[in-house]
């Protein structure tokens, strides 16, 4: 048997003559170690995925269409069945292949990704099915209360199946069906609370989804959910600013405590984006100060300085924002 | 995950739960202390043809259309007891009545709010548009009456 030194000559040689990478090392390695060795999704397998994912979508709305289509016809047991029929077998068909991940080299776990797939469908069909029984059932699927009742069934599911199966898909549509349970909840809750200023409620409701997004975004960077990291940040930031936007209102009813906040916040979060290495944040707050900035121009300048001045003078601004903008991106996150 | 991610899970997870629990106090306190002192005259069942059969006028309750059907029903509301009480025609008119629709502790007789939930599935809900509160501007107390489309507020009962 060869010694270790010489085992890492070679390997010097084939690094040297570019025959072998690290990762096929860190590979071998994980795999001697019995260690699973830590997936590199390759552009392939990225493409690979979203394909699995257009196609479940794709089987969805063909399920969807279906339905539709033919809903007068449909007698209640058809309507179950091809609705929550298919998720339950959808469901077990994600089991069944998602199983097969421990045979198979990870680079081409194929069989794993098809399963989200299936969970993708099993996920998108099951409001809809439990929607037709509450429905026959004789409730009122449009009213807040029920709707209450199905994103919290829909959610304990999709959690459950989570710390069960450990899959990101499960995470985001527990996020998903999260949100559309606090939505519903403090829906019905308002509706025997009138005297409450309804729009202001909804944005501040948009601005605690916007922020709870960010912190869960910042609580998956790193880890196994890592990959809805993009997702959360994104609509957390949109949630967040332009809920915060709204808040301040226009003139003469301008919210001057949420107007000064604004700047600040934004300010924060290109600070954020720098320490947190993340370029979303500092482009979506570059765009909402660019908004902040025209919505104030024309709020307190238009009249005053004139329209024509106070769009220069915007311009301006928005011009010295993608400036310091883009230098921040180069110096500290290319 | 390190310590600060931890943080930031549970903060994710303890502000939606806040934010419930504040709606819910912020609903249901100022229901607690909130005490109506002032009684209602409402009518259900009016035959309303061009313009409307009943109206307040100089504190009492008159009839405006001498030829036409007189089907309406008349109902006092006890706002300390939270029930209806149907009274005849006769009896309405005995009664001194306040107008306005706000009632001089401040409260009014409004419709419910939008009940719907986030998606349309299958249908809206337009249920709660025929509750019926008692709204003042820290609270809403909802009123023990049958939904009806055609109920009608005439006047806070003066005592």
């Amino acid at each position: 048997m060869t010694s270790k030194t010489e085992i890492l000559q070679d390997i010097k040689i084939l690094a040297e003559k570019k025959l072998i990478t690290k990762e096929e090392l860190i590979i071998a390695f994980d795999e001697g170690s019995n260690i699973q060795a830590k997936k590199i999704p390759s552009k392939k397998s990225h493409l690979a995925e979203i394909l699995y994912f257009i196609s479940g979508g794709i089987i969805f709305l063909g399920i969807a269409i279906l339905l539709a289509q033919n809903w007068p016809e449909l007698r209640y047991s058809t309507k179950v069945l091809a609705t929550l029929g298919s998720c339950i077998a959808a469901y077990f068909i994600g089991l069944l292949l998602g199983r097969e991940k421990k045979n198979v080299i990870p680079a081409e776990a194929g069989t794993e990704r098809i399963s989200s797939a299936f969970f993708l469908i099993f996920s998108l069909a099951t409001p809809i099915g439990l929607s037709i029984i509450f429905d026959h059932e004789g409730f009122d699927t449009g009213s807040s209360g029920v709707q209450t009742l199905i994103s919290g069934i829909l959610f304990v599911t999709q959690i459950f199946s989570y710390f069960v199966f450990r899959r990101n898909i499960f995470m985001l549509f527990s996020i998903l069906f999260g949100t559309w349970l606090f939505l519903s909840l403090t829906n019905f809750l308002m509706s025997y609370n009138l005297y409450w200023d309804t729009s202001k409620f909804y944005e501040y409701r948009a601005l605690m989804i916007g922020l709870v997004y960010l912190l869960l975004g910042h609580a998956f960077s790193n880890n196994k959910q890592a990959p809805l990291t993009g997702f959360l940040y994104g609509f957390g930031l949109i949630g967040f600013f332009g809920a915060a936007l709204c808040l301040g209102e226009w003139k003469p009813h301008q919210n001057i405590i949420w107007e000064s906040a604004f700047p600040i916040l934004t300010f924060a979060a290109i600070f954020l984006s720098v320490y947190l290495k993340r370029k979303i944040f500092l482009v979506f707050s570059t765009l909402f100060l660019i908004i902040f900035i025209l919505k104030i121009t024309s709020e307190y300048f238009s009249n005053s300085l004139g329209w024509p001045l106070a769009l220069v003078i915007a311009g301006l601004l928005m011009i010295a924002m993608t400036y310091m903008s883009l230098r921040l991106s180069r110096k500290y996150l290319a | 995950m390190d310590k600060r991610k931890n943080i930031s899970l549970i903060l994710a997870v303890a502000i939606p739960i806040l934010m419930i629990f504040l709606i819910i106090a912020s609903i249901y306190w100022p229901r607690a202390t909130a005490h109506p002192k002032f009684n209602f005259l409402y009518l259900m069942g009016e035959n309303y043809i061009n313009n409307q059969q009943y109206v307040v006028q100089n504190e009492k309750l008159i009839f405006t259309q001498k030829n036409s059907e007189n089907n309406a029903k008349f109902y006092i509301y006890d706002t300390t007891q939270n029930k209806s009480t149907e009274i005849s025609f006769q009896d309405a008119q005995k009664l001194n009545l306040n107008a306005n629709l706000k009632s001089p502790d401040g409260f009014e007789v409004v419709s419910g709010g939008n009940d719907g939930g986030i998606f349309p599935l299958f249908f809206g809900s337009t249920d709660n548009y025929y509750s019926r509160y008692l709204k003042n501007d820290h609270t809403t107390l909802k009123l023990n009456i049958p939904h009806n489309y055609n109920f009608r507020f005439l006047g806070w009962v003066k005592s």
